[in-house]
């Protein structure tokens, strides 16, 4: 990854080595702004992506694709599968695959041979999607969110989808949109108004874990600081504790962490907090060995659980969520805390309460 | 894959040293492909958290002794196993062991069974009863509620709550 200065107006996170175009598409205003950000990188058109070969995954980082999708980009959060509690959330997908290389990430196992970075270059398609379905259900409020298979802003400086996606967001009485990220990119975000249907959230961790296990992301401190500005801007923030990773010095880090979100973000403009244990699907623990045998993010005391993946045994992981949430309330007081990917057992001995049913604790969370 | 296949895999960055001793505990123990798995899976997670090599943590003298100790291979590879997931599972195993120990020391009698969940995960615990009569069945039910009441089982739940 090449990092470029920044400007005034576009900070750009990521410039790939190169930029495939599928053909058809190349004068798809996304394609046209790319091309205007980073008139440098050289663009190859392609005919048929399915062409392209994969198998190296960094690699594929580092190249770009336009191409346009033409499946289903709204679908249900995976995290409601198999004896975990859900918290009724939807996946809006606008990009596959990530330029930062976070050791844990489930896109090594998920995306291992996809051939480049792809960018779904019409998103309007997208927006008409989730349009009919806001309209078939006025009555409900629904959560979605764009990072999934993706960072949700690491390609804004070069796609600018968040000109797009906050309008139609804000426009929306029934809808919060959520947009994920490890990044600052939040320049275009920041002259938008999103009328309070937007969450802009922040994964984070004490700068310890990061510089072990987020290899590649924007250090702590200036995601707070683009956490201010997007605060200042209007926005909800949320917060993801997650994965809470075990390390010398983790309650420290956490506690830590804590207060400087207290400091950079009024608590009235939190929307949430989540927090969810380090867990690696066996699949991804084998390509993990593979590309990181050195990482220390295998060696915790991790074991499988009732979904197959490993986490952290599980007293031992109640006892992190214990603590975090502690400071979580100390320093956050009345912001909703939850758990993701976790076991309605966990869940209760974390907060001493079951969680409570997914349209409850979805339609709480939307009403931030 | 093979054993021979695994070995050649996963063990090519280890020192000379450690493989060859990997070796002498795979012909004298004779572990399955996925026994073996395991095996490395463990060695290099010490040595990565220990910041050791894989060849230090095989020499560890419960692990050597037990290559030669008596019993068949299986048996041995059982104890072999269970000496290295000690050392990769040292907190876990611990709090394993406190569980065995209050069972032990709750003495429920030969006809119940309080069998802790795998791994501690999931925090439920299976409670066996076997009886021949009622008579019987009355006497551990008896058991387990003078346990209960007189707050062993509490503490039970407790060691599996946190750690």
């Amino acid at each position: 990854m090449t990092p470029l200065p920044r400007d005034a107006t576009t900070a750009l996170v990521f410039v790939p080595e190169a930029i495939l175009i599928e053909r058809g598409c190349e004068n798809a205003p996304m394609v046209r702004r790319c091309r205007a950000r980073v008139p440098e990188v050289p663009v190859t058109i392609i005919d048929d992506r399915r062409a392209l070969r994969g198998g190296d995954f960094a690699a594929a980082k580092r190249r770009l694709l336009l191409a346009p999708w033409r499946g289903t980009f709204l679908e249900h959060c995976p995290a409601g599968t198999r004896g975990m509690a859900c918290c009724n959330y939807l996946v809006l997908t606008f990009a596959s695959n990530c330029p930062m290389d976070c050791r844990y990430c489930f896109l090594q196992e998920y995306l291992a041979d996809n051939p480049a970075l792809t960018a779904y270059v019409n998103p309007e398609t997208a927006l008409a999607e989730v349009g009919r379905l806001l309209d078939r259900h006025p009555e409900r409020q629904f959560r979605i969110g764009t990072g999934e298979l993706a960072d949700s802003l690491a390609l804004d400086p070069l796609t600018g989808l968040s000109r797009e996606l906050v309008p139609f967001f804000a426009a929306r009485r029934n809808a919060l949109l959520e947009l994920k990220t490890k990044t600052d990119a939040v320049d275009d975000l920041v002259t938008l108004d999103p009328q309070g249907r937007v969450v802009v959230s922040w994964s984070l961790a004490p700068a310890a874990a990061v510089q072990v296990a987020e290899i590649g992301t924007t250090p702590v401190g200036a995601r707070l600081a683009a956490m201010r500005r997007v605060a200042a801007a209007g926005y909800k923030v949320g917060v993801h504790l997650d994965p809470l990773v075990e390390h010398a010095g983790w309650e420290e880090g956490y506690r830590d962490l804590l207060h400087e979100i207290a400091v950079a973000v009024p608590v009235a403009r939190l929307a949430w907090v989540s927090m969810g244990a380090l867990r690696l699907s066996p699949a991804l623990r084998t390509v993990m060995r593979a590309r990181f045998p050195a990482t220390p993010l295998l060696a915790g005391e991790q074991v499988a659980g009732v979904d197959g993946k490993w986490r952290d045994f599980q007293p031992l992981r109640v006892r992190m969520y214990r603590t975090v949430r502690g400071f979580v309330e100390a320093a956050l007081p009345r912001v909703p805390l939850y758990l993701c990917m976790e076991t309605p057992d966990v869940w209760e001995r974390v907060f001493g309460v079951p969680p409570a049913r997914e349209q409850a604790l979805g339609a709480l969370l939307a009403a931030r | 894959m093979t054993r021979d296949e695994i070995l050649a895999a996963r063990t090519a960055a280890w020192p000379v040293e450690a493989r060859s001793a990997l070796a002498a505990v795979v012909d004298a123990l004779r572990p399955s492909a996925h026994h073996l798995s395991d095996m490395i899976d463990w060695l290099d997670d010490i040595a990565i958290r220990d910041g050791t090599s894989p060849g230090v943590v095989l020499a560890d003298p419960d692990l050597r002794a037990l290559l030669t100790a008596g019993g068949s291979a299986p048996e041995r590879l059982k104890r072999w196993k269970e000496r290295l997931r000690r050392l990769r599972y040292p907190r876990l195993v611990a709090r394993e062991r406190v569980l065995a120990d209050h069972l032990r020391a709750m003495e429920c009698g030969p006809t119940v069974g309080i069998t802790p969940p795998p791994a501690l995960e999931g925090g439920v615990v299976t409670v066996t009863i076997r009886a021949r009569s009622a008579a019987e069945l009355a006497t551990a039910v008896e058991s387990l509620r003078t346990r209960i009441a007189r707050g062993d089982v509490d503490r039970l739940f407790a060691l599996l709550d946190e750690a």
